[in-house]
């Protein structure tokens, strides 16, 4: 029966489209991954200064860093100070020439995300960061390098003229800093360029997945009133029991193979292209000021359940409405309006804007939930957003099911 | 096999669109007739649990239909008057697909749809997808799902509805064939559709019955006779209404009427052998004329 329902969504000419633009979206996703957009591809600058792409590229860049490879400490930062000083002062890197100074670029690749660090960590301020500030250093010490993360944040917290200060409450600031202060340290670095590709554009499948998916599921019920084959179904033996158990199946079926089917041939080809290497490197190598205290791969994980949920919930609340009203143009526009609302809501001040947090948009695009701030006090309990959102989604998911199953049982002709 | 139908009323908003319609089925061929909003279609949604009654009840050999559930549902074939199907189904998967509906385990099915698409003249269109087939297709089509499960009660709402002529004789005697050990619940608007077939008729008029019997019965029972006149042209927009006119022929000078009145209408006027169709008159006067102009 299950089968014959996932004819009755693919058959039309409508969702052998929608089939389509899901591929697309998985390769264009994979497309942005490797070689794709050119602010965040994987780039090699030559020993000519000038720029390479491709695998090739891919593999120099690992072998440069990998000389770097090993715990971010004492020995490590002062080495990347020297080094960066000792490039500093040649004359490619002094020269009025672009194409000299890309030459003197190109010998900073290997330690360039330790240098980044420096930057963060030594920035004036919480919210500012100056690319040059490694340069203008002579000497570094370690304790200060990771102490500065929680200084830096604690200024901003409880700086009066700061914007940080009247955004949370104290138990709030003392959560935040607590996140901070569990993050372990030293870091350790090694090239991790696949695990930062396939976080930074781990968004696309999911969020335009689901409003693809969203279509396939709108008719999964209303189309039988559509199509006038309600009066014959429901006077059925199955038509309001099993029947009703495989359209739930069905989408079900349909969410979850779709979105895990293209998330792993997402993660394969993007790590497969760009290395496994770095998944236990800590996500702050990407998301300095994150107070998820993840590696790579935890957090790659916890973006392909969150997105899985994500979509499993605006799925199952797409079917719902289609069960509830009789119409897919009603249940079809319920992830369009989930997906772009919190968009508009951040744009309101005071508690709308944080319990836009609190909305399934968010789980669908990970990468940018773990880089902000997102965090909610529910009984006196200070939790991040996503520790709150990913159970409670999950368990709307599950009242959902038996609630659409009612629903179309109950409905006559 | 005993369908009891006791005091059967249903309302929408203080309209009754069945009104206390009580009546026993058994095996045979029952024919529904009535106007269209006569409360017919109503009538059977009830029969298929589709739509519960406001009062009354309805039984199956002494139990509640309603409360059988799917057991009753199980000896029930249906061909809905807005009978509907998949699209993108070919009329093979469509079958399958009903027969899964059905709970017919697919070997059965498989036998099942076979040999009903060879009784209803379907096997070569078999993996046609059902939105390119012609209305009469489309039928044979429906009251094949109807036959599936081999139903103990088929119910046919208005299963001629817009088929040409042809294909009506053809269906109706398709219905004919498959009407063997079941109750066969037809209900239509065309009196010939079920004035060979149908064991007994059963005249609906505004949510209530009006009459029941054979053919026979209810025209030897109808109250007024039927006449025969030819009048001149002046006077036939006069005899149009003042009568139940069953017929009009047009002759040079006038017309010969076909006139169901208590009193003869004209000097000349005959008396004629009444058919159903002047039964039908008789009972829904000039609301006989529906929209395809078809008594």
């Amino acid at each position: 029966m299950v089968r014959y329902e996932l004819k009755k969504v693919f058959g039309s000419v409508g969702g052998k489209i929608a089939l389509i633009l899901y591929i697309a979206v998985l390769a264009l996703s994979c497309w942005l991954s490797s070689t794709g957009a050119t602010n965040i591809e994987v780039k090699w600058v030559n020993e000519q200064g000038k720029s390479e792409y491709g695998l090739t590229a891919v593999q120099n860049l690992r072998d440069a860093q990998k000389e770097w490879e090993g715990w971010v400490d004492q020995e490590t930062l002062t080495r990347v100070i020297q080094e960066n000083q000792r490039i500093n002062a040649t004359p490619e890197a002094n020269s009025d020439s672009v194409q000299q100074r890309d030459i003197a670029y190109s010998w900073k690749q290997g330690f360039m995300p330790i240098r980044e660090m420096v930057n963060h960590s030594y920035a004036d301020d919480f919210r500012k960061y100056d690319y040059y500030t490694a340069d203008r250093m002579t000497s570094i010490d370690v304790d200060a390098f990771y102490a500065n993360r929680e200084k830096l944040l604690t200024d901003w917290l409880y700086d009066e003229t700061d914007a940080g200060y009247s955004m949370y409450s104290e138990p709030e600031k003392q959560y935040i800093i607590g996140q901070y202060r569990q993050l372990q340290t030293p870091f350790y670095f090694t090239y991790h360029e696949g695990w930062h590709q396939l976080l930074e554009n781990a968004g696309y499948i999911p969020s335009l997945g689901i409003l693809i998916l969203g279509f396939l599921l709108a008719g999964i019920f209303s189309n039988e009133f559509k199509w006038k084959a309600d009066a014959m179904y429901f006077s059925t033996l199955c038509g309001r029991n099993k029947a009703t158990s495989a359209k739930i199946k069905a989408g079900f079926l349909l969410v979850t193979v779709l979105y895990w089917g293209a998330m792993l041939i997402y993660s394969l080809f993007t790590l497969c292209y760009l290395g496994f290497e770095g998944g236990n490197c800590v996500i702050q190598w990407l998301l300095w000021k994150s107070i998820y205290n993840l590696n790579m791969w935890q957090a790659w994980m916890l973006a392909l359940v969150s997105g899985y949920i994500g979509n499993l919930f605006l799925a199952l609340l797409t079917m719902w409405i289609s069960a509830k009203t009789k119409s897919a143009v009603f249940a079809v526009t319920t992830p369009f309006i989930l997906v772009f609302l919190p968009a508009f809501l951040e744009g309101i001040p005071g508690w709308l804007s944080k319990i836009s947090g609190l909305m399934p948009s968010h789980l669908l695009e990970l990468y940018q939930n773990l880089g902000s701030f997102k965090i909610l006090t529910v009984f006196g309990k200070v939790f991040r957003t996503l520790d709150v959102s990913i159970p409670l989604y999950l368990m709307l998911s599950i009242i959902l099911v038996p609630m659409m199953y009612r629903e179309y049982q109950r409905k006559r002709a | 096999m005993d369908l009891k139908i006791t005091n059967l009323t249903k309302e929408f908003g203080g309209f009754k669109a069945v009104d206390h319609f009580s009546y026993e089925l058994s095996c045979g061929v029952y024919g529904l007739l009535g106007v269209n909003g006569a409360g017919k279609t109503t009538l059977m949604r009830m029969l298929t649990t589709l739509m519960k009654p406001t009062s009354g009840c309805i039984t199956w050999d002494g139990e509640d239909i309603f409360a059988m559930d799917g057991r009753y549902r199980n000896l029930l074939g249906y061909l809905p008057q807005d009978f509907g199907y998949y699209p993108d189904f070919s009329i093979y998967d469509y079958l399958m697909y009903i027969a899964n509906l059905k709970g017919i385990r697919p070997a059965v099915a498989k036998q099942r749809v076979k040999e009903l698409l060879k009784q209803v003249g379907l096997v070569k269109a078999q993996y046609k997808k059902m939105k390119t087939l012609s209305g009469g297709m489309k039928r044979r089509a429906g009251i094949a799902q109807a036959m599936l499960n081999d139903p103990k009660i088929l119910i046919l709402d208005e299963p001629t509805a817009g088929l040409d002529p042809g294909e009506r004789i053809r269906f109706r005697n398709l219905i004919s064939e498959l009407s063997e050990d079941r109750i066969v619940l037809l209900s239509t608007h065309i009196v010939s559709d079920i004035e060979y077939i149908a064991d007994d008729i059963l005249l609906i008029k505004d949510g209530c019955l009006a009459i029941s019997g054979t053919a026979e019965e209810l025209i030897d029972s109808i109250p007024e006779p039927v006449w025969n006149c030819t009048v001149p042209k002046s006077k036939i927009d006069a005899c149009l209404k003042a009568y139940k006119v069953a017929n009009v022929k047009t002759i040079p000078g006038g017309a010969e009427l076909r006139i169901v009145s208590k009193g003869r209408p004209a000097e000349d006027a005959v008396r004629a052998e009444p058919t159903l169709e002047d039964v039908f008159l008789c009972y829904f006067g000039e609301r006989t004329g529906d929209s395809d102009g078809t008594v």
